[in-house]
């Protein structure tokens, strides 16, 4: 039987087998130092990096989520840490991007604050924000040159750092609260309220990260136009039945995304290949 | 002395760009020539295209000062191929930055696809220096540009190792054709914590590879150094910045300070002091031509 290319004694798979068996020891805190690669090394200079990858690792997943870290306080919060990144490690250039699943890990949990995932998830949106492209990869139209008899059958397409978060728990003024206050100064709040709430996180003219309450209904139709609808697809998604009221409210949602820059324009292209695939 | 600099291709002295001093460097008017980036923290999300915060900042510090881009994740030595989405984002933000040096690290950050965020050693051997400057190789070709290599920290060695650190960091400059980013710190806490001579290291180094100083603090914990980047450059390191000096010339000098940062005016002294140390070289070696 042949050997499988892992299984040769090659240069570059001695390699391998010694950085696994390094990576083992580093991230499994709790396991002995086994490499007979290592030089007699106390145990002690293997936990130098141990400790360094924990370490790192919870200070970068307490920068993404500074308020969970606040709710639920240090031991618990790196104790959270090093389960999370035994479950989740790092496939990333990027550290700050550690923390995706963080709010899906937490929502595997049995936790103590029952707003907490709700938290994490919107505390991760303004990262996803903060890091976000300058635009999306497309090619885009500014709204004001796409004639309106064609803008209905136009895709949409918003800034990539809106993020759009739907929430069981109303934990905006908590996460407000946080970042409104002095440094060092206590943090005294209720705790949030059971309630459907729909967000719009993005980054604003000035690159701060915004948070902003919208209703359901513009929830729904930022949502299917996120995900490549039409605009009258986008509407017909949104609205059952539309009323004169409705197109007023739409208008001025519109104008108001316009200006804080949540609707980058539209995808001509896409009424362009539709036209043709029907003809 | 303005000669002497630009004949070594020197820039002087800079500091490390952190987030901590952004609203600093966007508002005055800075004390350092240029300054050194983390590349990843600018490349965005590997989910997502390039931007963010972070970038429109630097765009705008870049108006006024030189950047260099100093990376963390490339991992040139893990086993693992090159990961091509991370090379692609270094090279965009790198036409965005149009930074003066480029480099990473000699070492590994993970394998098997996953990362450790660590600058982990490696074993220094011929087959090493053939994996890894066949990678540098690769590197440069995507890139278009030589790239820089910097010596890291360790605590410990390998059992398998055929050969001296520097021997191995100067065979991998000569077989890949990189340039060599020489952190005087890490040369001081290894020489401590795997007992050789600090000065054997420098003289052991190809001197027209060296373009690059790195200085930054580190901590004494029972009987070994730890690289922290954390307090001010050891009176041990200053000195040895000085022999690299002797023996290299000058060469753009980083100050370097990533945990406890402390305020911008503290980096700027350390820089300062990196400066005077630089021209009292140059003079010095004014005066022994002319004598």
């Amino acid at each position: 039987m042949s050997k499988k290319p892992d299984d040769l004694c090659t240069p570059q798979n001695e390699l391998k087998s010694l950085q696994r068996e390094f990576m083992e020891n580093l991230t499994q805190a709790a396991s002995p130092v086994r490499s007979p690669l290592l030089s007699a090394m106390p145990k002690a200079r293997i936990r130098i990096y141990q400790h360094a990858y924990q370490l790192r690792l919870c200070e970068a997943l307490l920068e993404s989520f500074p308020v969970t870290h606040w709710i639920l306080g240090d031991d618990q919060f790196e104790a959270l840490s090093f389960e999370y990144y035994r479950a989740y490690p790092s496939t990333f250039f990027n550290i700050s991007e550690t923390g995706v699943n963080f709010p899906k890990f937490l929502a595997k949990l049995e936790l103590e604050f029952p707003f907490l995932v709700d938290l994490a998830t919107l505390e991760w949106a303004r990262v996803v924000s903060l890091y976000s492209a300058y635009s999306s990869q497309r090619k885009i139209t500014p709204l004001s040159q796409i004639s309106p008899d064609v803008l209905p059958r136009c895709a949409l397409s918003l800034t990539p750092s809106a993020q759009l978060v739907s929430l069981s728990w109303d934990v905006k003024p908590l996460l407000d609260a946080f970042h409104s206050r002095e440094d060092g100064q206590p943090l005294e709040i209720d705790s949030p309220t059971f309630q459907e709430t729909f967000l719009l996180v993005f980054s604003g003219t000035d690159h701060k990260i915004e948070v902003t309450p919208i209703a359901a209904d513009a929830y729904r139709l930022l949502a299917a136009i996120q995900n490549g609808k039409t605009l009258e697809e986008s509407l017909a998604l949104s609205f059952e039945e539309s009323s004169e009221n409705d197109a007023q409210k739409i208008t001025n949602w519109f104008r108001s995304w316009t200006k804080m820059g949540i609707i980058e324009g539209g995808v001509v292209e896409s009424v362009t290949r539709k036209t043709k695939l029907r003809s | 002395m303005s000669s002497l600099m630009k004949g070594t291709s020197s820039l002087g002295v800079g500091v490390g760009l952190r987030p901590t001093h952004f609203p600093y460097f966007l508002s005055q008017k800075p004390q350092v020539e240029w300054v050194e980036i983390i590349s990843e923290n600018f490349m965005g999300l590997r989910s997502m295209g390039l931007g963010g915060r972070p970038l429109v900042v630097l765009e705008k510090i870049r108006q006024d000062l030189q950047v260099a881009m100093h990376g963390v994740s490339l991992s040139i030595g893990s086993a693992d191929a090159l990961d091509t989405v991370y090379l692609k984002r270094l090279k965009e933000l790198a036409e965005r930055i149009e930074p003066f040096i480029i480099s990473d690290h000699l070492c590994w950050t993970g394998i098997d696809g996953r990362n450790v965020h660590d600058l982990l050693p490696l074993p220094f051997t011929p087959s090493a220096v053939n994996h890894v400057a066949s990678k540098i190789g690769m590197v440069q070709d995507f890139l278009g540009r030589e790239i820089l290599m910097e010596n890291v920290s360790s605590y410990v060695t390998f059992s398998t190792s055929e050969m001296t650190e520097w021997e191995f960091f100067s065979e991998v400059a000569r077989q890949s054709g990189c340039g060599l980013l020489v952190d005087v710190n890490n040369i001081y806490v290894n020489a401590v914590n795997h007992g050789f001579s600090p000065l054997d290291y420098l003289h052991g180094l190809p001197t027209h590879s060296v373009r690059q100083f790195h200085l930054a603090g580190h901590m004494e914990s029972d009987d070994i150094l730890i690289d922290t980047h954390s307090c001010l450059v050891a009176e041990n390191v200053w000195n040895l910045y000085r022999e690299a000096l002797k023996i290299f010339g000058t060469r753009s000098t980083l100050i370097e300070w990533d945990e406890e940062i402390p305020p911008i005016e503290t980096l700027f002294q350390e820089a300062s002091k990196a400066k005077a140390i630089m021209r009292e070289e140059i003079e010095g070696k004014v005066y022994e031509q002319e004598a």
